[in-house]
């Protein structure tokens, strides 16, 4: 895209350059996104926005180089060895010497055996470790690629995450970065594409009824992965049961499991949740203890 | 009476070149009353197109000889003339050569490379003083912006230049940082999206708001019934759907820094019976540029 057109008294958004073309395109006939998070202020790049590629390029060239061209030497290296094949020349003059080393050098071929035409005591072939710091070049390198996350606001749990202690945890963290990071980016892209499309077709629909387009607007509403497995919120939402029931439609909304009313029979026995619910004190010292859904499956089976 | 501007092909303006080669784009943009951006992709074409001198009747201006594509003949509908499509060769290296030649820049390879691994994006305009014409630093503006209230910039300006694409899109491509947006976008877009209503001026009583908001589930329902149909491929063009369409335009919007989807009114769209097409409710929205995501 090229330049574009705004209005000299409201600074509103008219026309944009399609392609570099001379055309330009109506904002009415299009859906336009730039971003305002990372647009640079000082040259009032409104409209235009800028990159998130930005502040990770140069850990990205680094990474690129390492794995591409680092980590290529350092396997070759570590896992064949290194040499140096020491000959003492037997020409008598400068370019006689030469010659010699150049055809040796010529002839060497790496990686496999080599017949030297050579007396033994006049060659000497001694190993070389330098001793690569492998581990300290993959540390280097992960915090690089943590960086390029951390960039975007997330945390690298997105992605991948061995250092999380538990399922739990993970889950946490992204349920965080969702929270602080995700949802005030899904309301800038709902502001953005939402009156330029649904919001947009609601009013050319709707056009003759005033009243209904002052009182509603429609907006984008995002659903979220399923990053929490229904098994993870048993216990909350059986808490929340276990105060007061709970219906099926609704059980099945918090667990987020879909026709949840239609999985189970109507007429069944209910149970409710929570720790502390499944007992209640009769008088006397005496506590009616409710059985649990697993023990009056071992009855029935014992049946 | 204005008399029409002659509008000439980019073959016309080739052929000028390498005839007069010790013109520079200037005078030919000048002569032809273009702009200078036309001028260098007619040089470009004459980099890797042959030109015959001679036209003869019946003969395309461009003869494809060395040129490493496939050629075909079409007839055009429109002129009912023998046209050739050329499509560019994709696949292993032929030949001798040893390595790809960009296409556009007629460069070597080494030159993407070199802006690939070392070029630094910066900000190609410069803010003067409107006194003596001074270019001002950041802090300057800055400071200006803040002391000065009627301090008002008349235009606005793109921050990333077009090296500055080129660079994104290399990293984004061949680096981490590609996978990196791209699953960002998927936790944005998540399983979806769909359209929701909202009072402007909601009363206090929630249960109220979303009493009223459920009576009005036809205006819902009509709007994704548009949304199915602009997803739909009705040309068997290969197209994906309007909510793929919409995670792609926010990858590129977050990857480079702005990206666009055209409407388009091919027919009308149609809800219950009835035609929204007069009333410029798109059919069609093509996304140019990124489609994977």
């Amino acid at each position: 895209m090229g330049i574009i057109k705004t209005n000299p008294f409201t600074s509103r958004l008219e026309q944009f350059q399609w392609n570099n073309s001379n055309g330009f395109v109506d904002i009415q006939d299009s859906i336009y996104l730039w971003n305002p998070l990372v647009s640079a202020n000082t040259y009032n790049s409104m409209w235009y926005g800028d990159s998130f590629m930005l502040p990770m390029i140069d850990s990205l060239r680094v990474l690129r180089t390492n794995i591409g061209v680092n980590f290529v030497a350092m396997g070759e290296n570590a896992y064949s060895g290194l040499g140096l094949l020491s000959i003492k020349p037997e020409g008598s003059s400068t370019t006689q010497k030469e010659e010699e080393y150049n055809l040796v050098s010529q002839r060497m071929v790496p990686a496999t055996t080599n017949i030297l035409m050579k007396d033994p005591d006049l060659t000497r072939f001694d190993n070389i470790d330098y001793k690569p710091e492998v581990d300290s070049f993959i540390n280097m390198n992960e915090s690089l690629v943590k960086y390029c996350a951390a960039t975007l606001g997330m945390p690298h749990a997105m992605f991948y995450d061995e250092s999380a202690s538990n399922r739990a945890t993970m889950i946490g963290k992204i349920q965080l970065a969702i929270a602080t990071t995700i949802n005030p980016m899904r309301e800038w892209i709902n502001r953005s594409i939402s009156p330029q499309s649904y919001d947009k077709w609601f009013r050319i629909m709707n056009y003759k009824d005033e009243k209904l387009l002052k009182k509603f607007r429609v907006i984008m509403k995002f659903d979220d992965l399923n990053i929490a497995e229904w098994f993870d919120k048993v216990e909350a939402v059986n808490e929340i049961d276990g105060r007061k029931q709970l219906s099926d439609a609704e059980y099945g909304k918090l667990m987020g499991l879909i026709n949840y009313p239609g999985m189970v029979e109507t007429d069944a026995e209910t149970m409710p949740g929570g720790n502390s619910k499944n007992s209640m004190d009769i008088g006397g010292g005496n506590k009616l203890q409710l059985k649990k859904p697993k023990e009056r499956i071992q009855e029935k089976s014992n049946l | 009476m204005n008399k029409k501007k002659k509008e000439y092909t980019i073959h016309e303006i080739a052929k000028y070149i390498i005839r007069y080669p010790q013109f520079t784009d200037s005078q030919i943009a000048l002569k032809f009353k273009i702009n200078r951006t036309k001028v260098w992709r007619a040089r470009q074409l004459t980099k890797h197109v042959k030109f015959s001198k001679k036209k003869e009747k019946g003969q395309s201006v461009i003869s494809w000889e060395g040129f490493d594509g496939i050629k075909e003949e079409v007839v055009n509908p429109n002129t009912k003339r023998k046209e050739y499509r050329v499509a560019i060769a994709a696949g292993p290296i032929t030949g001798k050569r040893t390595k790809f030649e960009p296409l556009l820049f007629g460069g070597v390879s080494d030159y993407d490379e070199d802006i690939i691994n070392h070029w630094k994006p910066y900000m190609h305009l410069v803010v003067n003083d409107e006194k003596n014409g001074a270019p001002l630093s950041a802090a300057e503006i800055t400071y200006r912006r803040n002391t000065k209230q009627r301090w008002y910039p008349r235009y606005f300006s793109n921050p990333a230049q077009s090296l500055d694409y080129i660079t994104f899109e290399a990293h984004s491509r061949s680096t981490i940082g590609g996978p990196l947006l791209r699953s960002m976008v998927k936790f944005i877009v998540g399983r979806g999206f769909k359209p929701e209503l909202e009072l402007i001026n909601p009363g206090e009583d929630s249960v109220e708001n979303q009493k009223e908001i459920d009576s009005h589930d036809d205006i819902i329902r009509d709007l994704i019934q548009i949304e199915n149909q602009l997803s739909f491929d009705k040309d068997g063009y290969l197209d994906i759907s309007f909510q793929d369409k919409i995670a792609s335009l926010i990858l590129n919007a977050i990857t480079f820094n702005r990206s666009a989807l055209l409407c388009r009114y091919d027919e009308p769209i149609t809800i219950d019976g009835k035609h929204y097409g007069t009333f410029q409710v798109p059919s069609h929205t093509p996304l140019q540029g990124k489609w994977e995501l």
